[in-house]
């Protein structure tokens, strides 16, 4: 080591920073953290909102295709309700018409039998007439 | 070095607590800062950037090693950056220097003034070898190491300022002061 390197090491000594100068990085870094909170506190709540929206409109779109899905039920229902009731409709007709039908078959074969029993049993009047 | 047996100690478990690291380091970080630009104010602004980046990526530290050096290579950094944009600034003469406001102690106050300002107006990266070589008693391998740059260069930087520094200084006192 030569005495011109002293000479410059002396001269390249530490030196003490200006008076307050810790305090003023501290509370630069306090502001520091104080910003980072707040933006991360504001991008959580940001987030929190879109997934609020977000949440909102998944809520109106399941309850749009639930009302839809339930009225196109409750609508075939009725659709078949309908042709169920139109075809008990058809069977009672066809049945009254049938029974007509019978019933009448029936009334005049009674009328001729009574016919046949008269003659039998009151054959003198067969004969006078 | 015996921060770095500390800091080889400590890599198990290193919770660094900034406040104390502050007042630790602040007279380093801001005398490296100082002694590369000759700026009292600028030499306190870059050191207060370096201890708030420093806080930014405190729990990143590994060790109080890994801690001292970050913080010589960032201020070195910064440093060299701020002279960048300085550059074009009106010349400064080299008495006007607003240079360490005490005295070197144990050194002819003369000498040490016409010894900074010498040292202020060698070219960036050679003044910052010789900072961190006379100021921080770094060895030229740990300085290639933290410059980013090959140990053969750190030792030519370190001749030829040295050779520059040593001729202009003597023109100055005459040789009897050397």
């Amino acid at each position: 080591m030569t005495r011109f390197e002293d000479q410059l090491r002396a001269a390249l000594q530490h030196e003490e920073p200006p008076a307050g100068f810790a305090d003023r990085v501290l509370a630069r870094a306090a502001e520091q953290d104080e910003r980072r909170e707040r933006s991360l506190w504001f991008q959580f709540r940001n987030m929190f909102a879109v997934h609020r929206l977000r949440w909102a409109a998944a809520a109106v779109a399941i309850v749009v295709v639930a009302s839809g899905v339930g009225l196109r039920v409750e609508e075939q229902r009725r659709a078949e309700g309908e042709a169920a009731k139109r075809q008990v409709m058809l069977a009672l007709r066809i049945t009254g018409e049938k029974w007509q039908v019978v019933a009448k078959e029936i009334s005049g074969k009674t009328d001729t039998r009574t016919d046949q029993s008269d003659r039998n049993t009151h054959p003198d009047r067969e004969n006078q007439e | 070095m015996s921060s770095t047996s500390l800091g080889q100690v400590a890599e198990v478990e290193f919770f660094p607590d900034f406040p104390t690291l502050l007042r630790q380091h602040q007279r380093m970080v801001f005398s490296i800062a100082l002694h590369l630009v000759s700026d009292r104010m600028a030499a306190e602004e870059i050191a207060q950037d370096v201890f708030l980046k420093l806080h930014q990526n405190l729990f990143s530290m590994k060790s109080a090693a890994h801690i001292e050096f970050w913080l010589r290579r960032v201020t070195v950094h910064r440093a060299i950056d701020y002279g960048r944009k300085h550059r074009n600034d009106p010349d400064v003469a080299l008495d006007e220097l607003q240079m360490p406001a005490t005295e070197a102690q144990n050194s002819d106050p003369f000498i040490a003034r016409r010894l900074q300002a010498l040292v202020a107006s060698l070219p960036e990266k050679a003044r910052a070898v010789v900072v961190l070589r006379y100021q921080e008693d770094l060895m030229p391998e740990e300085i290639a190491e933290l410059l980013e740059m090959p140990v053969g260069t750190v030792k030519s930087h370190l001749q030829r300022s040295l050779a520059m520094l040593r001729e202009k200084l003597g023109r100055t006192l005459g040789e009897a002061a050397l």
